[in-house]
């Protein structure tokens, strides 16, 4: 954790473990039952979750409500990418919602990213060397021919070998697809939540730069590991509780009363042990500061509803 | 399968009463349309319409591909409509509705076969290489209107888009990044946009039904027109017979309002500009 001086600044003037803004918005959808968007800077996504609703004969289950949870990204229908960003979010809410209690109904989450998985286009970043990469008439290759321009494979310096192909969204759109469906599900307020996922995104930079916390997506493309991690904050979720009940725990929020569990790690990349742990502890304080961030924000909303 | 519920009886007779004196439960007049908003994304070519509570998101993206054989010259324009969930329970993914189907294909019709877009202005090398547009739209919220919504923010998105400029030497396509460049805007020949009137028995017709409002109307009559004065589509799928008169009517109302829409439009693109850092034409 210590390798990046806190003095360091980013291309963006951050210092190496600040998050960019976050944008936290409850409610805005009318015709879901609950929603949220969220953003760090200008990754966001919004989020929708009605429930419990009817469920199809087919899909009912007898002893839990039927979670379905669907992702559409910004631009053209969902591909892979789009399947495994479900299949994270998959693992993460069964154990979060209180399914049992909703028998024989269905619970939607709908994730809609905001900001398109392509590169940024801003005057800092250094844009292609050569633009003719992407003049391509061969038909089988017009997902390389897209404006914007999607950072692709050949984009890439050369030394970076390790970095793995273009099948996921950036860790960051990852994280913020979390926490939206964490504060659609927050706002729907229908369905019982044991704990409250919170994810943020962490990047390792390549020039020796070391950790920095919500790497921006130029960032995570010049980083050399990436790591996306979700703690999940609540009331006697963590493990350790209760193997030794009565003597003090190690993650226990003292002021909340709340302990904190891991719930999802994703990496990728080239790094040791110790930066995962050291990642993985930078992630703990980055997700209690989107707690707290939320919970001001949905404090603020429920206060101004109540005056209504 | 989730199912609407018909709203209550008291409601629609309330609805009703209040219609007949000329009042609309959200205290518009009968022919005012509710606050269009825009929100531009951080890119060209990304926003969000909001009409009152109902939100559409429409995105436009460019690729380079080849032409079809018979028309060498013509870029493509694809557009994207798939109704999700998050816009209400009541669709469902990768099961289309007919409400779903009707907005689809009006859409289609308006700003795609009103050519809107020039499709030859797309072309880069005859019979090689054209743009393609691929128009996405994204309903988030169905607070009633979803057409008129759609085809604001698709006009609005295929304006606030611009094209990455491209050069011809002889057989060799040159494409500019932005900061070489200036991306070009495209070229649209009109803006095309969506009304919608619906009809209660023996009572004259509101603009811009909201939810409750199109669930208990006998009937809705859709208009595309442009701000000059031309109707590009006229859609009536079934309820109340109406007369020319009537018809006539709506038309005139439309006219005025759709030069307000695109004034409206117009000032929003003039303030995004002034906001952006990047250079746009």
């Amino acid at each position: 954790m210590a390798s990046a001086g806190p003095s360091r600044r980013r291309s963006d003037g951050r210092k190496p473990h600040e998050i960019r803004p976050m944008t936290i918005e409850i409610g805005e959808l009318d015709r879901a039952d609950g929603s949220g968007r969220f953003g760090f800077g200008s990754t966001s996504a919004l989020a929708s979750c009605s429930g419990p609703l009817e469920v199809r004969l087919n899909k009912e289950l007898p002893t839990r409500a039927t979670l379905e949870i669907s992702h559409r990204p910004l631009e053209g229908v969902g591909a892979t990418p789009s399947r495994a960003l479900i299949t994270t979010l998959e693992s993460i809410y069964p154990s979060a919602l209180r399914l049992s209690l909703y028998p024989r109904s269905l619970i939607q989450i709908i994730v809609q990213s905001l900001s398109s998985s392509s590169a940024p286009t801003s005057s800092t970043r250094r844009y292609n060397e050569s633009p003719e990469i992407y003049i391509d008439t061969e038909p089988e290759t017009t997902e390389r021919n897209i404006w914007p321009q999607p950072p692709t494979q050949s984009a890439l310096p050369v030394d970076k070998k390790e970095k793995s192909p273009n099948t996921s969204y950036s860790f960051s759109l990852r994280a913020v697809s979390i926490n939206s469906a964490t504060l659609a599900i927050l706002d729907a307020g229908s369905i019982a939540m044991t704990h409250l996922p919170m994810a943020i995104s962490i990047a390792l930079l390549s020039n020796n730069d070391g950790l920095v916390v919500d790497p921006t997506t130029e960032e995570e493309y010049n980083s050399r590991a990436r790591f996306g991690f979700a703690w999940s904050f609540g009331k006697n979720v963590s493990l350790k509780e209760k193997e030794k009940d009565s003597s003090n725990h190690m993650d226990v929020d003292k002021e909340e009363g709340e302990e904190m569990e891991l719930i999802w790690a994703e990496s990728e990349g080239n790094f040791d042990k110790e930066k995962f742990s050291d990642a993985l502890e930078l992630s703990k304080i980055a997700c209690r500061q989107i707690l707290s961030e939320i919970r001001a924000k949905l404090g603020e909303t429920l206060e101004s509803k109540r005056l209504q | 399968m989730v199912r609407e519920i018909d709203p209550p009886s008291i409601q629609k007779e309330f609805l009703l009463a209040a219609l007949a004196e000329g009042k609309r439960l959200d205290g518009r007049l009968p022919l005012e349309q509710r606050k269009i908003e825009f929100v531009f994304g951080e890119e060209l070519g990304n926003v969000e319409c909001r009409l009152g509570k109902t939100a559409v998101l429409a995105q436009v993206t460019a690729s380079i591909v080849k032409p079809r054989e018979d028309r060498p010259y013509e870029g493509f324009l694809l557009i994207n409509s798939e109704i999700g969930p998050m816009a209400s329970s009541v669709y469902e993914n990768g099961r289309s509705s007919d409400s779903e189907i009707l907005i689809t294909r009006l859409l289609e019709k308006s700003i795609r076969r009103t050519e809107a877009i020039d499709r030859e202005a797309l072309c880069i090398l005859a019979g090689e290489k054209v743009w393609q547009l691929r128009l996405t739209l994204h309903f988030l919220s169905d607070s009633g209107n979803l057409l008129d919504c759609a085809s604001l923010a698709s006009m609005m998105a295929l304006k606030h888009f611009r094209k990455p400029d491209v050069e011809v030497i002889g057989d060799e396509v040159i494409i500019h990044s932005p900061e070489e460049r200036a991306p070009v805007p495209l070229a649209i020949h009109h803006t095309p946009l969506c009304l919608t009137f619906a009809y209660f028995e023996n009572l004259s017709p509101i603009l811009d039904p909201t939810h409750l409002e199109s669930t208990l109307c006998s009937g809705t009559l859709t208009v595309t027109m442009n701000a000059q004065r031309e109707i590009c589509v006229l859609s009536k799928a079934g309820g109340t017979p109406l007369s020319v008169e009537e018809i006539m009517g709506v038309v005139r109302v439309g006219v005025d309002k759709v030069r307000d829409m695109v004034k409206i439009m117009d000032e929003a693109l003039e303030k995004d500009r002034e906001n952006r850092v990047v250079e746009v034409r």
